[in-house]
């Protein structure tokens, strides 16, 4: 939320480029990508703003190439960001399973929109799955942040580029096409002034012993193994501090929304109706759906007799609420695909009808 | 016990871990690997250089050079290449591919780097067949070769004819070294040290993407002893893949 | 004698390579076995030696040095 009154340093940007705005100034200075709606946007801009901070702007030859590109910047030691929506960024799956092993820190956009396959090019959250269980081969994690509004695109930009660095991980920000494409008041973030030391990045062995940036482990038998558990330690800890959420009107909710994104919004504002009519609902809104904040969720339930779980999808976040959860049977689903925004009404409709 | 006074004209470059390879005896990588160090040195960029591993036999080949190393997927050498070396160019970056990691899988990142005129160097190691897997064809695998996936050798109506990669680069207006070169004897072997040096010093000149394909041999997949594999990439791919520079500016 | 190959006996991998490449044929395999479990490059006759380097050169496992005298 805005939290100046004061609207003299407040701009009108479009969530696409809200976001690539707040990577340069987190000191992202590389930039590698290939277009794709809805989020064209972001290589626009990167094409004209990157040569005006003395960054570098390339357009790859596909989103496999891009990713790689990252790669290898992210070796190099540099701030680095690529971005996509939903089928370019199954063509990283193979780039992000590298870089996780590899522990390379970058940033990946994903605007997601409809699928499976080509699907369409309205915005949709069923990538969540890809998201945060994976998406490439083997046992890794990113972090996932979501934001829901033009203001986070670039707040939690920012937060990105130093938790990629904090922990050398992929942050993947998973915004939707609706949040791209919309424009919205927001006030520019400032630099964090957080800087991470990077003494495994490949610099050029001048008075040290040459560095490798590898994934792969094939000697002593146990190597692999051994480097999964510095994966999974890192995974615990990060689960451990970054966990982030909002609780709104969750206090003393007795019907709680659960959401993330746009469909959040929608969420928001059943829930400010149905307060007006009396009813005691609440919105638990994920900032970080990998961590997922299963402990701040599982207060904000406390109370609830019902959850229903709202997502632009068939469902995929709701396995992780009913994974969260104490006595799981309260939890129910709606949802739209295919690129559909989920209808207000209807989700104060399904509350009011939980409680007949 | 030497009592005459000596000095050494062929030593271990300081580029060149002293470690016994895993690769098989008489391989072409070795050898190949040897003059890529020796260059490193004589240019004097030891401590800017970093080598891009391919997906195949060389897949360690940062475990040999004494100098950084990437990792990169199968064919995304061009692509990890081009992000090292926009982060600094100062650095000395060499994409060291095999057949299917730059013809196959990676045709797409080869061209575009080749053709973006990316300032690093390309050694592309030519020989005929995929060996890190056992032995199954490659782009480059000759007409009538047999293979693991061509068990009765490669029928080009159904496959299709081996990719020359150097005529295929050349279509192309950025690249300012493009030469094919070989290790089967020791003339050839000097000719593609004196290649790569050219391609290294291309890029400490900042003049743009230098590309060396070397014909090289595989004797444990093509079943033949080392000496006689070097005679059949003599006799049987130098025809088929002319040696010699097609760019040079 | 100008000089000679110095063989580390125990980095030969046994390929032969030396001894297609040696322009006066002073290079073959020794009778008994490396620790690799090959027979090993060995120069027959160092008197012969040109120090063209070219066995040196040719050794994929850097196994061969080469000396020549002052």
């Amino acid at each position: 939320m805005n939290k100046d009154k004061d609207m003299s340093n407040q701009i009108l940007m479009k969530g696409n480029e809200a976001l690539a705005e707040a990577a340069i100034i987190a000191g992202c200075r590389f930039y590698f990508g290939y277009p794709i709606t809805p989020q064209n946007e972001v290589p626009a801009y990167m094409a004209r703003r990157m040569p005006e901070v003395g960054g570098t702007f390339l357009q790859a030859e596909s989103e496999l190439a891009a990713i790689n590109m990252v790669y290898g910047a992210a070796a190099a030691g540099a701030r680095v960001m690529t971005s996509s929506s939903s089928p370019g960024i199954s063509l990283k799956q193979e780039g992000i399973s590298y870089i996780a092993g590899a522990e390379l820190p970058c940033v990946v956009v994903n605007i997601m929109r409809g699928g499976p396959g080509l699907g369409n090019i309205a915005g949709s959250q069923g990538d969540y799955f890809q998201a945060t269980r994976g998406g490439g081969n083997g046992d890794y994690r990113n972090i996932v942040l979501t934001p829901a509004t033009v203001q986070e695109m670039a707040d939690l930009a920012v937060l990105a580029f130093d938790l990629a660095d904090k922990y050398r991980i992929t942050v993947l920000i998973l915004g939707d096409g609706f949040l791209g494409q919309m424009s919205e008041a927001l006030t520019l973030p400032k630099p964090s002034g957080n800087t991470f030391e990077k003494p495994w990045a490949l610099t050029g062995a001048k008075g040290r012993k040459p560095n490798k940036v590898a994934s792969l482990r094939l000697i002593p038998d146990v190597a692999l193994e051994e480097l999964n558990l510095v994966l999974n330690e890192k995974y615990k800890k990060i689960t451990k501090s970054e966990c982030r959420s909002e609780s709104y009107k969750t206090e003393d909710a007795e019907y709680l929304l659960v959401a993330y994104g746009t469909s959040s919004r929608i969420c928001k504002q059943a829930v400010n109706e149905l307060r007006k009519e009396g009813i005691k609902a609440g919105l638990f809104r994920l900032i970080t759906a990998w961590p997922f904040p299963a402990e701040a969720l599982q207060e904000a339930s406390a109370k609830a007799k019902k959850i229903l779980t709202v997502e632009m999808s068939l469902g995929q976040m709701i396995e992780d609420v009913k994974l969260s959860v104490k006595n799981p049977e309260r939890v129910d689903f709606y949802g739209r695909s295919g690129g559909m925004l989920p209808e207000t009404d209807e989700i104060k409709r399904r509350i009011k009808a939980y409680g007949n | 016990m030497e009592t005459k006074k000596f000095k050494y004209v062929y030593d271990r470059p300081e580029a060149l871990v002293d470690k016994t390879t895993h690769y098989c005896p008489g391989c072409g990588h070795g050898i190949v690997h040897k003059l890529l160090a020796e260059v490193i040195d004589e240019l004097g960029v030891r401590e800017k250089a970093i080598v891009v591993a391919p997906v195949g036999c060389s897949v360690l080949i940062y475990d040999y050079m004494n100098f950084d190393g990437c990792e990169a997927s199968h064919g995304r050498a061009p692509a990890v290449a081009t992000g090292l070396k926009r982060v600094n160019p100062d650095s000395v970056v060499i994409s060291y591919q095999g057949d299917g990691d730059l013809l196959a899988i990676g045709t797409a990142e080869a061209i575009h780097a080749a053709n973006r005129g990316e300032n690093f160097t390309t050694i592309f190691i030519n020989n005929a067949i995929y060996g890190m897997t056992g032995g199954q064809m490659a782009p480059t695998t000759m007409e009538k070769q047999v293979t693991k996936t061509t068990p009765t050798g490669r029928d080009p109506m159904d496959v299709g004819y081996p990719i020359r990669g150097c005529e295929l680069l050349n279509t192309l207006e950025a690249p300012v070294f493009i030469e094919r070169c070989s290790i089967y004897d020791f003339k050839s072997t000097l000719k593609t040290k004196k290649a790569i040096k050219k391609g290294i010093k291309n890029q400490i000149e900042g003049r743009g993407y230098s590309f060396i394909e070397v014909l090289s041999t595989c004797p444990t997949n093509w079943g033949m002893k080392p000496q006689k594999a070097a005679e059949w990439v003599r006799d049987v791919m130098e025809p088929y893949y002319p040696l010699g520079n097609f760019r040079d500016n | 004698m100008r000089g000679k190959p110095i063989i580390d006996t125990d980095k030969c991998k046994g390929c032969e390579l030396c001894n297609g490449v040696c322009p006066v044929n002073i290079m073959s395999m020794s009778e008994t076995f490396n620790k690799q479990g090959v027979a090993y490059a060995v120069c027959i006759d160092e008197e012969k030696c040109t120090v063209c380097r070219a066995c040196a050169t040719i050794c994929p496992d850097m196994a061969i040095q080469v000396i020549k005298y002052e």
